[in-house]
């Protein structure tokens, strides 16, 4: 019936089948390029590598199909997939109907298993320089991976899953969710959590061929790179939506699921600076592939305590049944990444040989490598805390408290090494390393006696500040020697110059955390209209309240008048979600604090009652995140262009006649 | 071999057992299910019927109540629909609520003038569908004389299976 088919329903079941179909088809390609390239590897067959790598490419086009046709549906408001339905309704702005391709669990898994397919295709790319065997392992493996993404997505958690009946309308976006800090935070946060498998593939295809020389870190130097950069860029986004929506006054939790996305971070942090001493002295070997192991090892965690919910967290995603498979990829991946370190590598453990000097700049990299592995660990202890010793009998949970006193000195430690660390020289000390040291020390000394003479009497702020002084004389040395010797260099070298940068906004960072959180005020305030409110000597007038009705939902704002600006704080009330509040905070940003109002209760009468705090130096830690992530960015942007390392390598990638 | 190496190995198997053990234990006791409503109080929901009146399930303690949830786009809502409306005339001492979810004015209006419910029903004002855990519709709630859920049912229901689950919190 040539009218059934032009009936739109039918069309877009189709498209739901069209979805799934692609998902199946990738499947299937991925499978045959993780059997056929570690086969392919292992009896040296040129051309299969070939075929492999070009099965992985095929593979990655169907899950970027899979993708188009989700996305389609979304904008189409298909509400026919179980996934539209619950994720969007008509009401729904475009740009959050979008935002819902990975807003939901099994979308934010089909955008996971597009980036990395995307980055493992440009990174495979150029692969043949490392050699067959290495190129079709790393294949392999990115293969796999791609493989147990593309099985959940087909098989257990499917984005394409289909209503027996089509709803008119659809179920909405979380109202957490219905925010612009939404439309960037997660998909960073996520393409960063992909882009550590690229890292951890090539290092083991290293291993499992016996190449463990730096060729492999060289090739993935800038997707580790690009995994942390976008892994910062995406806690830092995380920070700020958590500060300007979820009107706690704070942006760091020690949340299980901000713990999980830390702990990639700071094992790659490690490996960035490890893996230098790797390419210049050729030490570390062993240890590097361990970090990058690690760091995906932590990703692979993170997912599964994210998305199994089996610890409490306020990052909620709907209970599925991906647990129980995310657990065995974890098992699988954690067994195999040990199997290789103890069977492949030569000295396991090995951290730094003995000759090495303890004062240089190899010494400092080992030092500030265990003070990151040993946060990490803090970190990861308190994560598990409760499932250990529940599954011991009592369950016990760790909060802030315990996070602070068991990382607050490694990271003060951390903190001391990025001031003196710069300046060691490789190999060993020589005299005009003491003379550099006189910038840094000259920083602690002037901040303290400012600290001391301004009546600060706290021992943290005493330790922290002083440490942060020094790391930014530190650079900022360095930075105005350079200019006077010779300003080119700054742009010959900005690789060099970049690190600089981030070093000089994490202490910047560094500031903006130690201040608002040892300077944070607050008070509860309840007002009647035209009463004043003084937190730490800013002075609010709470003005009236009114009610606002919008399409969505109902408005409670309340103005108060702060110097010449008008501050609404406000309450918002979703009906259709069963009367869902939602809290919007007002803050008005100065260059020295924050001031931060909570709306948090209105009364008959007209009167409000406000949490209202005042969070020094908050803009601090934007602004310094912003020079980590410009830093790094400049500093490796062109380095040696994409395409010049693509024409240079070109003719070994061809297939032999 | 070393004795250090066996050693450090050992410790590795021990803890990566533990941390493995732990994550199965985390995922046989999760920290997010569906709320456990059964032997619980009823979570407070209210509905407003198309007369404009408000029913909340907290107003109707002392009397068992069979709280339905439902919409006008649901299918197998219709077909339980004569089965609930006949239990509720000859049951006068049990309180019927239908809760809509998710529906448009005009759809839950059209649904009244051709299905129209004998007992109060209509978009839910207060509460949710969540507190419920309901995950599918038609979902049905069977609550005592003392608010608390005695059982719940999902997808449509015949006579027969109403009738036992109306005997667990008849009085």
């Amino acid at each position: 019936m040539p009218v059934a088919l032009l009936d739109p329903a039918v069309y877009l079941v189709i498209l739901g089948y069209f979805g799934a179909g692609a998902l199946l088809a990738g499947l299937v390609l991925g499978g045959f390029a993780a059997l056929l390239s570690f086969w392919a590897g292992w009896r040296q067959a040129p051309l299969f590598i070939q075929v492999g790598r070009r099965a992985f490419y095929a593979a990655t086009t169907m899950v970027l199909l899979a993708a188009v046709v989700l996305e389609a549906a979304l904008l189409t408001h298909d509400f026919s997939l179980v996934y539209v339905a619950e994720h969007t309704d008509l009401s729904t702005p475009t740009a959050l109907v979008v935002a819902g391709f990975y807003g939901g669990q099994e979308g934010s898994l089909l955008y996971w298993t597009l980036i990395l397919g995307l980055l493992g295709s440009a990174s495979l790319v150029a692969s043949a320089s490392l050699g067959g065997r290495v190129a079709a392992y790393a294949t392999g493996i990115l293969a796999a991976i791609l493989s147990f993404f593309l099985f959940v997505l087909a098989v257990v958690a499917s984005p394409f899953e289909l209503l027996a009946i089509t709803p008119p309308d659809g179920l909405g976006l979380n109202p957490v969710l219905r925010d612009m800090g939404m439309l960037i935070h997660p998909p960073v946060v996520l393409a960063g959590f992909a882009a550590f498998a690229i890292p951890f593939s090539f290092a083991c295809a290293a291993l499992l061929a016996g190449r463990a020389d730096a060729a492999w870190i060289r090739h993935t130097r800038r997707f580790a790179l690009l995994a942390w950069g976008l892994q910062t860029t995406g806690l830092l986004l995380g920070m700020w939506w958590a500060y300007h929506v979820l009107g706690w006054g704070g942006y760091w939790g020690w949340d299980p699921v901000e713990n999980v996305a830390l702990m990639p971070w700071l094992a790659t942090t490690a490996y960035l600076h490890s893996s230098q001493v790797q390419e210049r002295r050729g030490r570390l070997r062993t240890w590097n592939l361990g970090l990058v192991m690690l760091a995906f090892l932590l990703v692979v965690f993170g997912t599964f305590i994210v998305r199994s919910g089996v610890v409490p967290s306020v990052h909620t995603f709907a209970i599925s049944a991906i647990g129980p498979w995310f657990l065995g990829f974890l098992g699988a991946c954690l067994l195999f990444s040990v199997a290789l370190l103890a069977l492949r590598s030569g000295n396991p453990g090995a951290v730094a040989e003995r000759e090495t000097p303890v004062v240089s700049r190899e010494g400092a990299f080992v030092l500030q490598n265990l003070l990151l592995i040993g946060a990490t660990a803090v970190v990861f202890w308190g994560t598990v805390l409760p499932l250990v010793s529940g599954m011991f009998g009592g369950e016990r949970v760790v909060g802030a408290p315990y996070y602070e006193r068991a990382a607050g000195p490694l990271f003060a430690g951390l903190l001391a090494l990025l001031a003196v660390g710069p300046l060691l020289p490789w190999r060993r000390l020589r005299r005009a390393t003491y003379r550099a040291l006189v910038w840094p020390a000259a920083g602690l000394a002037l901040a303290l006696v400012v600290l001391v003479v301004a009546g600060v009497r706290a021992v943290p702020a005493l330790i922290v500040f002083p440490l942060a002084a020094g790391v930014a004389a530190t650079v900022l040395a360095e930075f105005v020697r350079t200019a006077i010797r010779k300003p080119r260099a700054i742009l010959r070298k900005r690789r060099h110059y970049g690190a600089y940068l981030a070093h000089l906004g994490l202490a910047v960072v560094v500031v903006g955390i130690a201040a608002s959180h040892f300077g944070q005020q607050e008070k509860d305030v309840t007002l009647q209209p035209g009463q004043q409110a003084t937190v730490a000597g800013y002075t609010l007038t709470y003005t009236g309240l009114q009610q606002r009705q919008l399409a969505d939902h109902a408005d409670f704002v309340a103005a108060m008048r702060f110097g010449d600006q008008t501050l609404e704080p406000s309450r918002a009330t979703y009906a259709g979600l069963g009367g869902q509040a939602l809290t919007h905070v007002a803050i008005s940003t100065t260059p020295v604090a924050d001031v931060y109002v909570v709306l948090a209760d209105t009364g008959a009468d007209g009167s409000a009652t406000f949490r209202i705090f005042v969070n020094p130096l908050v803009v601090f830690i934007w602004a310094g995140g912003a020079a980590i992530v410009v830093g790094v960015v400049l500093g490796n942007v062109g380095e040696a262009g994409p395409a010049a390392e693509l024409a240079r390598r070109r003719i070994p990638a061809t297939l032999p006649a | 071999m070393t004795r250090r190496s066996v050693a450090v190995g050992a410790v590795a198997v021990v803890l990566g057992s533990v941390l493995m053990l732990s994550l199965v234990w985390g995922l046989q006791h999760a920290a997010l299910s569906n709320p456990p409503v059964l032997g619980r109080s009823a979570p407070n929901l209210a509905i407003q019927t198309q007369s404009g009146d408000q029913v909340s399930v907290a107003g109707l303690n002392g009397k068992p109540v069979v709280l339905n949830f439902w919409a006008s786009w649901c299918g197998p809502c219709v077909q339980e629909g004569d089965v609930l409306a006949s239990a509720s005339s000859s049951h006068p001492g049990v309180e019927f609520v239908g809760a809509d979810n998710r529906d448009t004015t005009s759809g839950f209006q059209a649904f009244e003038q051709r299905h129209p419910h004998v007992y109060p029903a209509g978009p839910i004002v207060s509460g949710s569908y969540q507190s419920y855990g309901v995950a599918g519709l038609p979902a049905t709630f069977f609550i005592d004389a003392h608010g608390v859920v005695a059982a719940s049912f999902s997808g449509p229901l015949d006579a027969s299976t109403l009738q036992h689950y109306m005997a667990l919190i008849a009085t």
